[in-house]
């Protein structure tokens, strides 16, 4: 059983989310802010004639925030959250390849002793240049306020 | 053929509400021979349709019912209520059996049942032979059938059709296939079918059993006796049929000719009764169908969907040719904008219910509640043909029971109790709707007990809702009771007390973007006052701006307008001015959305008035008057902020909706 992962880049790190919630990947276009919401949600935009939220995927991981948005890419997906599904889009430093990689084969990580936050990661692999690529439970992801994927302090 | 099963059954709904308008009608005049051709015609378009879609006991019994009404009509019986109690009883029958949660079995019982009345009933007997007999004359038809190729979509049995052609005589029926031309010229369908029939029945009769295909078909009468009597004739004829000689009127009378069979023919020209019976049923037909047409809620959300986008673009294009600065273009944008709104309306319209169609449940709930309490109460309506959006009256249900469940319950007293305090045994609830504006005011009074404003406070006071205060207003103390997981009573009674509270019911009314307000006098009665949006997707709003962002303000909900410099705003105390002689609280939005930022000189603030209190809001600047359809923020932003939506403007960018209750409610909480 393969599945197929979209690769996209945060701070360096290499991320990667099934395919299967993401309906495509747009330039970034300016987002309209909303007052009296979490840092991480980034606003919202005009996607197509409906509202899309925008999820600041850094914030959200708690990395530091890029100062200059224009390069970065918004990628819609469609997640399922308390049974609802939810159309949001993620705004990322940038998207690479898609891989197939069979889930069960990927190596786990222990609970401590690694800068990740194992909750969130479905598991780790390596691409050809031996960099490490963190697949995420995109839905759990999202049924939390404030998470930490990367324990920054302890790099 | 679902489909087609459902439009019958519509069209039978209309029909029966029809009918029984007309038994009403004929029950307070029986005299009037008009109604009882009203009711016949009713009865016979029922019968037609459920002959062609195959329900034989509706068929048999509305034939019966039929000639009940004939002999009445002719005077051959007279008019008793039993008629009217039977008619009833049949259309009863009619709605059972449209209903799929009935067994064969049960629906069979409750034919005869009605069957064995009618038969007790009426003296002479019926049957359908004794009644259409053309005095017991046979006749020999020729009937061509040609069909258009989409009859069967029609939901027209053929099969069933020739059966009751089999049922009234002796017939032969030939299966043709059409000639190429027809098919394709005249939509045809590709088999046509020849029936030789010999019968008693009149030329109506046999009209009546084609009623849904009468212009697809031809009846021809070749002689006044039973021709299958006559094998020679019968053989020849049918080798001509088989070999495709006689496909019209015209090779038939050809044939008869060159075999000089001395025989009467002539082609039935659907006599004058006939046609005008026949005129009268289409017309009959047509009348259902303009009066009102059953529209899906869900086309009619597709319908708004797209007007939506209609005044969107209309906005768009209002915005350029403001840009543009060109005379025709404005006039042009102009009429766009009156005809948008033409349509808008129209649609809005269409989606409206009288408030009437929903207040069925609450009577009942009141005769029933009333009765388990051994209270008495009297409902008394007004207003009720007011109209509102369905989805608004359907949502607005469940809050509504709430409210007068609270009433039976904790309202209105025992009458003897009543009597004690000088009151009226009987107990009173008056429901009133009225129009206000862009607003539905919905008004429900009882003359009860009322409030206790103190004991509402007490209680609130004894299960730590609320820090002690005893500056509270009597208002204030009242409105309590829209507090989570507040309640009276001290144990849970079967009616209230369990299951929603009234928080509930004002967060179930403020999403629809209404409100509630509960006025009491202790010891006389309660009023609750809903006020209720016409439409929930598209508003008229004023376009605003907060540190260069845009965001909407209801129209409905601004009182006025005014103009603050920076200092004087600087040097408000306590969030109030004075305005008008009267305290006006300030809610500062360049605080709240704008980063602080405030415009150079003077700001703007907007007097709004929520739950019948004035707030003022400040912003920079204010853009105009904006049609606005609201789009949700989605699951991601639910009861998060302060926002019920955003619009898309003109030039794509968006606008953020200001929720103002929810706005009040996080300010009031700061405070």
């Amino acid at each position: 059983m393969k599945n197929s992962f979209l690769i996209f880049e945060l701070k360096k790190e290499l991320f990667a989310i099934d395919v299967n919630n993401i309906t495509e990947v747009i330039d970034y276009t300016p987002v309209t802010s909303i007052p009296e919401t979490p840092e991480y949600i980034k606003g919202i935009i005009n996607y197509r004639g409906n509202i899309l939220p925008i999820i600041d995927l850094r914030t959200k991981f708690n990395l530091e925030q890029k100062s200059d948005y224009n390069s970065m890419v918004i990628i819609v997906m469609s997640i399922d959250i308390k049974g609802k599904t939810v159309v949001l889009g993620g705004i990322a430093d940038s998207v690479s390849n898609v891989f197939e990689i069979n889930i069960m084969t990927t190596t786990k990580l222990p609970e401590i002793g690694t800068k990740f936050n194992t909750e969130y990661i479905l598991g780790i692999t390596e691409n050809k240049d031996d960099k490490i690529i963190v697949l995420l439970d995109i839905e759990k992801i999202f049924t939390v306020d404030e998470i930490t994927i990367i324990n920054e302090a302890g790099t | 053929m679902e489909i087609y099963l459902q439009n019958f059954i519509d069209e039978i709904t209309v029909l029966l509400s029809d009918l029984e308008k007309n038994i009403f009608k004929f029950e307070n005049d029986p005299k009037n021979n008009n109604q009882i051709s009203e009711i016949l015609r009713n009865l016979h378009t029922i019968k037609g349709a459920s002959g062609i879609f195959d329900f034989k006991k509706v068929e048999l019994l509305t034939h019966n019912i039929e000639s009940i009404y004939n002999s009445l009509k002719t005077g051959k019986i007279t008019y008793s209520v039993k008629i009217i109690n039977l008619t009833f009883k049949f259309i009863d029958f009619i709605n059972i059996s449209l209903e799929n949660n009935i067994t064969d079995n049960e629906l069979e019982k409750k034919k005869d049942d009605i069957l064995q009345a009618i038969q007790e009933f009426v003296e002479i007997k019926i049957s359908l032979k004794t009644e259409n007999e053309n005095g017991g004359i046979e006749q020999t038809f020729l009937i061509i059938f040609k069909p258009n190729a989409d009859f069967e979509q029609r939901g027209v049995i053929l099969e069933n059709i020739i059966k009751a052609t089999e049922n009234i005589g002796t017939s032969s029926v030939f299966q043709k296939v059409n000639s190429a031309e027809l098919i394709e010229k005249e939509n045809k369908f590709y088999m046509f079918w020849n029936i030789l029939l010999s019968t008693k029945s009149t030329e109506q009769d046999i009209n009546d059993l084609f009623l849904f295909v009468i212009d697809e078909v031809e009846i021809i009468k070749i002689a006044d006796k039973n021709l299958f009597e006559d094998t020679g004739f019968i053989d020849k004829i049918s080798t001509e049929i088989e070999n495709s000689n006689i496909n019209n009127s015209s090779e038939l009378n050809l044939f008869l000719n060159e075999n000089n069979i001395n025989i009467i023919q002539k082609k039935i020209e659907k006599n004058e009764k006939s046609k005008n019976t026949e005129k009268i049923n289409t017309r009959d037909l047509i009348a259902h169908k303009t009066d009102t047409i059953r529209v899906s809620s869900k086309k009619l959300d597709e319908l708004m969907n797209s007007i939506s986008e209609l005044i969107s673009t209309k906005e768009t294009i209002h915005l350029l040719a403001k840009e543009s600065g060109n005379i025709n273009l404005k006039d042009v944008s102009k009429k766009l904008e009156r005809l948008s709104r033409d349509i808008q309306n129209n649609a809005l319209d269409m989606r409206l219910i009288p408030i009437d169609s929903i207040l069925g449940q609450f009577k009942k709930l009141i005769r029933e509640l009333s009765q388990n309490l051994s209270k008495e109460i009297k409902f008394e309506t007004d207003g009720t043909e007011t109209e509102l959006d369905k989805t608004i009256a359907d949502g607005i249900i469940e809050p509504l029971l709430h409210i007068f469940r609270n009433s039976i319950d904790h309202g209105i007293e025992l009458p003897e109790e009543r009597l004690l305090n000088n009151k009226p045994k009987k107990g009173r609830i008056k429901f009133y709707a009225s129009h206000s504006g862009n607003n539905v005011i919905i008004q429900i009074h009882d003359d009860g007990q009322g409030i206790d404003d103190d004991f509402i406070y007490n209680k609130a006071v004894e299960q730590h809702l609320i820090t002690p205060n005893i500056n509270l207003s009597k208002q204030e103390k009242i409105d309590l009771i829209f507090l989570p997981n507040f309640t009276t009573s001290s144990e849970v009674t079967n009616v209230s007390g369990r299951g929603i509270g009234m928080d509930i019911v004002r967060k179930k009314i403020q999403e629809l973007n209404g409100e509630i307000n509960i006025d009491s006098e202790k010891g006389l009665g309660t009023y609750v006052t809903i006020k209720l949006p016409l439409t929930l997707s598209i508003i008229d709003t004023l376009l605003v701006q907060i540190n260069k962002k845009n965001y909407l303000i209801p129209r409905y909900i601004i009182y006025e307008i005014n103009k603050l410099t920076i200092s004087e705003l600087n040097n408000i105390k306590n969030n109030v001015i004075l305005k008008n002689k009267e305290l006006l609280p300030i809610i500062n939005l360049n605080k709240r959305f704008g980063n602080n930022k405030y415009p150079k000189k003077t700001i703007n603030i907007i007097t709004v008035t929520i739950q019948d209190k004035n707030y003022g809001l400040t912003v920079d600047k204010i853009l105009g008057e904006y049609q606005a359809v609201i789009k949700p923020l989605g699951e991601l932003f639910k009861n998060k902020n302060s926002f019920s939506g955003a619009s898309i403007l003109g030039d794509g960018s968006l606008a953020l909706m200001i929720d103002t209750q929810k706005l009040i409610q996080k300010h009031n909480l700061k405070i």
